[in-house]
């Protein structure tokens, strides 16, 4: 069976450049010639061919440069890297699914829709974690074949990293970016409802859902809100940025963070007392399927709302407070 | 109870070391691959035929070896020698190997001591 023979050295140089094929492929077959000395049983074939080795090694063998896609040297800093960018594709992924397929469901039924909406949301978290992969991993293989050459890496002393403070509540990271990714998601698209309050939010024309009758907002006074808003968006955003900087409660974070609740609950709470921010007319289009008067409507509505911004501002304050006592514990431990 | 697998892997990464100087000790005359193998296994060198044959391609990409293909028999063979730059480096190979012997047998005795 002289085929096994061909077969097995097509298998190793297959796998080598143009340039050392035929080379090889003469010379291999020549050794196993002489292994074989004369006995040309399909057996013995066998022998030689498993003494030489797996196609595959023997062909890593020849081929004398090892190749990687990401070099050892890279391989931690790309699976840290891979495991952050990957999360934040997902959650973006998840927020804007589940938007997306929530406002614009194509299932005609509720339990049509929640089926649509968790199984279209599971494909896109998917897609998106791939996509996050493939581009890390290609950066990845970019830096790592650029550096390949040189072999001494030039490194300054200069550049370690600053060892972790001892005696600090540390933030992981991971935490801080998702928290970034989703206050700019959600900041933005809060901003841009109430931006086009017109469109979205209100009673619409009978089964026409592209026109609203009455709007829920009172345009003028949402208005006045939007920059407020933004203000607190940025003050988030700023609270993130520097949860990474610093990867642990310190003074600085821990001010920035109690300025920035405070202020949503101050927004919340001139939000909540504003009688004017709903459009009474909406109430009024309410009251007329209803046995309950736009009057009660509204005073509901707005207690309601009070009662929400007090249990926030309760919930705020616990926060603030523990974490004051998170940043300033260690300093008296000291 | 010692890991004999631990063992063995430092075992033959001592050897593999060593292979380089076993082969080119060889190639004072021509030799094709299979005598190569052979001829080390009779003085108990054991190097796999799978490891042996690239080798000996990379050390003559490497000028230490030349090489002829010899058609007159009646099959083909690629016979090697060491060239003449083969011939120092392993002049020079074979001084870094007695040193090497000197230094461990000096650190062997300072321990039985």
């Amino acid at each position: 069976m002289k085929n096994l023979i061909e077969r097995y050295v097509y298998d190793v140089t297959r796998r080598l450049t143009e340039a050392q094929k035929s080379e090889v492929s003469k010379e291999l077959t020549a050794n196993i010639e002489d292994m074989l000395s004369e006995d040309h049983s399909e057996d013995n074939i066998k022998k030689v061919l498993i003494e030489l080795g797996n196609p595959r090694i023997l062909a890593t063998n020849y081929r004398q440069k090892p190749r990687y896609l990401i070099s050892p040297d890279w391989m931690e800093d790309y699976l840290q890297t891979l495991k952050i960018v990957i999360v934040i594709f997902a959650s973006i992924a998840l927020v804007f699914g589940l938007i997306e397929h929530i406002m614009n469901p194509e299932a005609e039924n509720i339990v049509g829709i929640i089926f649509e909406v968790f199984f279209s949301v599971v494909g896109e978290i998917i897609q998106s974690a791939f996509s996050a992969f493939a581009i890390v991993t290609l950066i990845f293989a970019g830096i790592s074949a650029s550096q390949q050459n040189d072999k001494c890496l030039q490194w300054n002393p200069d550049k370690l990293p600053e060892l972790p403070k001892e005696n600090v509540k540390k933030i992981s990271k991971v935490e801080s970016i998702v928290g970034l990714t989703l206050s700019v998601i959600f900041g933005t698209l809060f901003v841009y409802f109430m931006w086009r309050n017109q469109t979205f939010i209100g009673w619409f024309d009978g089964d026409n859902f592209n026109t609203v009758k009455v709007v829920f907002f009172n345009a003028t006074e949402i208005a006045k809100f939007i920059p407020l808003y933004i203000i607190s968006v940025l003050l988030s955003v700023t609270v993130n940025l520097l949860k990474i900087k610093y990867g642990h409660w310190n003074l600085s974070v821990a001010t920035v963070h109690t300025i920035e609740q405070v202020f949503s609950v101050i927004i919340l709470f001139l939000f909540a007392t504003n009688s004017n921010i709903v459009n009474y007319d909406f109430w009024i289009e309410a009251a007329s399927y209803t046995t309950i008067t736009a009057e009660q409507f509204s005073e509901g509505f707005s207690k309601g709302f009070i009662g929400l911004a007090w249990f926030v501002s309760v919930m705020s304050a616990i926060d603030i407070l523990s974490i004051w006592v998170k940043t300033l514990k260690p300093k008296f431990k000291r | 109870m010692i890991d004999q697998e631990i063992f063995n892997n430092m075992k033959s990464e001592l050897r593999r070391g060593t292979q380089i100087l076993a082969v080119l000790s060889q190639l004072n005359q021509n030799q094709y691959g299979y005598s190569l193998l052979q001829n080390l296994e009779e003085k108990n060198i054991n190097i796999e035929a799978g490891t042996l044959y690239p080798l000996l391609r990379r050390l003559e990409s490497q000028g230490l070896l030349k090489s002829e293909w010899d058609t007159t028999e009646s099959r083909p063979r690629k016979y090697y020698l060491l060239s003449d730059d083969g011939k120092t480096i392993y002049q020079l190979l074979v001084e870094e190997w007695k040193k090497i012997m000197d230094e461990m047998n000096n650190l062997f005795k300072g321990d039985t001591k």
